[in-house]
C-alpha cells in the first residue's frame, strides 16, 4: 500500500479533524488535507487528485451525505472512496449512505481500533484496485 | 355540558369575523382579487394577533426571569454561553492532543542508553496535565445546565400560547447529531452498522 496517498479529512470540528489526522499518522499516512464542510471539501477535491475522503455527516453548510452524492455525481471524482465518520446512527441514514455509494461507515464515538480497521479495509480495496 | 356565554367583546369579535369571512367569499365569487386579499389578510391578522401578543409577553417574562441585574439576560446571552462551551471544549481537546503528541516524542527517546528518569518524569507530568485538562467538562457542564433551564422555560412559556394543532419546531435537517439516551430512538452500534452494510453488499 502506497503510504503517500492523498487523504481529505472533512469535519466541522477541528479537534475531530486532528484526531483522525493523528490516527492516520499512526498508520503511516501523512499526506492529508483538511476541510470544514462539504462545500470547502469540493473546492479542495477539484483543486487536485485525492485517493480517499474521510467525512463527517452533520456539518453546517453542505453536510457529508450531500458531499458524498456530489462526489458520486461528478465524473472526475466519482471513483474516490469515501469513509463516513459520524454520530448519525439511524438505520435509515446508514442505508441512505450505502445507497449513495459510501465505502465505509464509522459511528462516533469510535475507538482507534475501529477507525484503523475501517481504514485498513478501504486501503486493502484501494490496493487491490491499484 | 353547559356553555358559558361569550363576553360582549368576544361576541363582537365573532361577528366581525363572520362578516369578514362572508366578504372574502363574496369577493372570491366576484373574482375581485383585491377585496379577497384584503379580507384574507384581515383574517390572518385576527388569527395571529393573540399569538404575537403572547410571544411579546413571553419575551418580556423571559427577560425578567433571566435578567442579570442589568436586564441583559436573554436568548442571545444563552447563545454566547454555548459558543463559549464550544470554544473551551475545543481548546481543552487541543491541549490534550498536544500533550499526547509530546508523550509520543518522549517515549521515542527512552532506552537509548542515557538516563531515562527525567524523561519518565516529563511523561508523568504530562499525564497529570491531561487529567487536569478534563476539568473543562465541569465548567461546560454547568453552562449547559443553565441553558437547559432556559430552554425549558421557553418551552413551558410557548406551550401556553401554542394551540393543539401547533407543530413542533423543526431544526435544520442536515442531521440528527449524537443520539441521547432517553430522548432519541435507539442508535445503531458499530456492529449494527457493519451488519447492515454487509447485508447491502458492502
Amino acid at each position: 500500500m502506497d503510504k503517500n496517498i492523498r487523504i481529505l479529512i472533512v469535519d466541522d470540528f477541528s479537534t475531530m479533524r486532528r484526531i483522525v489526522k493523528n490516527l492516520l499518522n499512526d498508520l503511516g499516512f501523512f499526506n492529508t488535507v483538511e476541510a470544514d464542510d462539504g462545500t470547502s471539501a469540493l473546492v479542495e477535491l477539484r483543486k487536485g487528485p485525492f485517493d480517499l475522503v474521510i467525512t463527517d455527516w452533520n456539518m453546517p453548510g453542505m453536510p457529508g451525505i450531500d458531499l458524498l452524492k456530489a462526489i458520486r455525481a461528478d465524473a472526475a471524482l466519482s471513483k474516490v472512496p469515501v469513509l463516513m465518520v459520524t454520530a448519525e446512527a439511524k438505520r435509515e441514514q446508514i442505508i441512505e449512505a450505502a445507497q449513495a455509494g459510501v465505502n465505509g461507515y464509522v459511528i462516533k464515538p469510535f475507538t482507534a481500533a475501529t477507525l484503523n480497521d475501517k481504514l485498513t479495509k478501504v486501503f486493502e480495496r484501494l490496493g487491490a484496485v491499484a | 355540558m353547559s356553555t358559558t356565554p361569550a363576553p360582549p367583546a368576544a361576541t363582537q369579535g365573532r361577528e366581525a369575523l363572520v362578516a369578514c369571512l362572508h366578504a372574502a367569499l363574496d369577493a372570491l365569487e366576484r373574482e375581485d382579487d383585491t377585496a379577497w386579499r384584503r379580507n384574507v389578510d384581515e383574517l390572518i391578522q385576527w388569527r395571529t394577533q393573540p399569538l404575537v401578543q403572547g410571544l411579546v409577553r413571553l419575551a418580556r417574562e423571559l427577560e425578567t426571569t433571566l435578567g442579570t441585574g442589568g436586564g441583559n439576560g436573554s436568548l442571545h446571552e444563552a447563545c454566547l454561553r454555548l459558543e463559549h462551551v464550544v470554544k473551551v471544549s475545543e481548546e481543552a481537546s487541543h491541549h490534550t492532543l498536544d500533550l499526547i503528541q509530546d508523550c509520543r516524542i518522549l517515549l521515542g527517546t527512552l532506552g537509548k542508553g542515557g538516563d531515562d528518569a527525567p524523561t519518565l518524569a516529563a511523561i508523568r507530568s504530562r499525564l497529570s496535565e491531561m487529567t487536569a485538562a478534563q476539568g473543562y467538562q465541569d465548567l461546560t457542564g454547568q453552562i449547559i445546565r443553565r441553558v437547559v433551564d432556559l430552554v425549558r422555560t421557553v418551552h413551558e412559556g410557548l406551550g401556553e400560547y401554542a394551540g393543539d394543532d401547533a407543530r413542533p419546531l423543526q431544526l435544520d435537517p442536515r442531521g440528527h447529531g449524537p443520539s441521547v439516551q432517553g430522548l432519541d430512538g435507539p442508535a445503531a452500534t458499530q456492529d449494527d452498522a457493519n451488519q447492515l452494510l454487509s447485508s447491502l453488499g458492502l
